[in-house]
């Protein structure tokens, strides 16, 4: 079947086979290798991405779902000479072990930002609850939000 | 993923049309927060799936009586909507306990009861609100009060071609101030799979502590999501008191039928059982007491 969508900002038109997720259709046809593929099992939260703003699961979201609607993968939240203000406070913070969950957490984490700019602690745990980290970093990744809220609102209030 | 047509019906007569027709073994896919890794781990295997996303029925409508949900309502917009909130608390307190962040955006209130899981979290506030769910065939539309939804684990009251199209609560009348609540228990704090949940839904007299009305609904206590009508009919015109409560909990002992599973043991649940009722019927007649209206 024939898809339209938005990736990362651009207009896009694929032929996808009906049974495909999201998940397989960015990383071996678009070839984003930014999303990871880890349960494959809707739980660890590695695959999310943003469909119209609010984090799923592409692992068990399929493709054709897709159409009409505009998806923002880690590749799309900033440049490598334009980091978006949660990858910097991700890096400074060192919210970083292994990475595997990274682009999961900062996708999850813009979502969460948008919806409620100036999250509690609490609020942070609950929506990084589908995103599971092994290296446990946890309360590092937690800082790195707060940092990040503190300067995006900031810069709003500018 | 094993190889499936993809189906995208225009509208919901063509959906019902494709449903009934069954030339490809149609399966009905909601959220596909559940049906998804069921196919994916090959213990589905559909013909096609029939994508209920873009059929617009993702509402939530309030009505003077009470609101009418959308199937395919995201148990997200359950959480975030004002009316819900204010009207029917206890679905979003029961949607906050369903998966993650991700899996709430994706997963359905609609799909949720549909699983006919015994741990669907949906089904015990839609219990104890009474709730009506309005399904839709080629024959035309059937009203099926939820407690007759659910038959057997992954076992529903859906006629064959026939889907679930909207859920209907209406607020009833009572006397007495009204609180709610919904607890679940499992072996963590997020993305827990349900070891026992409770809901309670009730009309107390804020004076005499008199119970004008109440339901009590189980997850995992049984084969399927559990009203508890016995306990409800002894507590029912009589003053709250711990010694009440005591015996309502003996009451709830026959009526329920935990197993032990991976999850827990049977004695582990019921006697999570006997905490949790009393919890949560404490816990609705607080909320109560702080200022539930009657008006719900």
């Amino acid at each position: 079947m024939l898809i339209e969508f938005i990736m990362n900002g651009e207009m896009m038109t694929y032929e996808i086979a009906g049974e495909e997720t999201m998940l397989d259709f960015i990383r071996e046809t678009l070839m984003l290798h930014g999303t990871k593929r880890g349960c494959e099992n809707g739980e660890c939260g590695a695959c999310s991405v943003l469909v119209d703003g609010v984090p799923v699961n592409s692992c068990i979201y399929p493709a054709a779902r897709i159409n009409g609607k505009a998806v923002i993968t880690i590749e799309g939240l900033g440049t490598a000479e334009n980091l978006h203000p949660l990858q910097k406070a991700f890096i400074r913070e060192g919210a970083l072990q292994c990475g595997f969950c990274g682009s999961g957490m900062l996708l999850t984490a813009k979502a969460l930002l948008d919806k409620n700019p100036a999250p509690t602690e609490d609020e942070i745990k609950a929506a990084l609850s589908g995103n599971l980290c092994r290296c446990s970093g946890y309360v590092k990744i937690i800082r790195a939000i707060q940092a990040a809220a503190q300067e995006l609102s900031g810069k709003e209030a500018i | 993923m094993s190889g499936y047509k993809y189906i995208f019906p225009a509208d919901l007569p063509e959906a019902l049309r494709i449903l009934a027709g069954e030339e490809y073994g149609v399966t009905v896919l909601g959220g596909g927060t559940d049906l998804l890794v069921r196919v994916r781990d090959g213990k589905e295997r559909p013909g096609a799936l029939l994508d209920l996303s873009s059929l617009n029925l993702d509402y939530i409508e309030e009505k003077e009586a009470g609101v009418v949900i959308g199937a395919m309502t995201s148990l997200t917009k359950v959480i975030d909507h004002a009316v819900i909130r204010r009207r029917y608390p206890i679905l979003a307190e029961a949607a906050a306990e369903v998966g993650g962040f991700q899996t709430r955006n994706m997963g359905t209130i609609g799909g949720n009861i549909c699983t006919g899981l015994p741990s669907a979290d949906m089904a015990i506030p839609l219990l104890v609100l009474e709730a009506k769910l309005n399904t839709v065939s080629l024959d035309g539309a059937e009203i099926i009060p939820v407690d007759r939804f659910f038959i057997a684990p992954r076992k529903i009251r859906l006629a064959p071609g026939a889907l679930l199209k909207e859920i209907i609560v209406s607020s009833d009348r009572g006397n007495g101030a009204r609180g709610s609540s919904f607890i679940k228990f499992g072996k963590r704090k997020a993305m827990r799979l349900c070891i026992i949940s409770v809901g309670v839904n009730l009309l107390v007299d804020p004076a005499t502590k008199v119970i004008d009305t109440i339901r009590i609904a189980m997850g995992t206590m049984s084969p399927i999501p559990l009203r508890l009508y016995k306990v409800e009919a002894f507590m029912t015109g009589k003053p709250l008191s711990d010694a009440l409560l005591k015996e309502a909990v003996a009451i709830m002992e026959t009526e329920i039928s935990p197993r032990t599973s991976l999850r827990a043991t049977c004695e582990f649940r019921t006697d999570l059982a006997r905490v949790l009722l009393k919890r949560a019927v404490n816990l609705s007649a607080g909320r109560a007491m702080e200022g539930g209206a009657a008006s719900c």
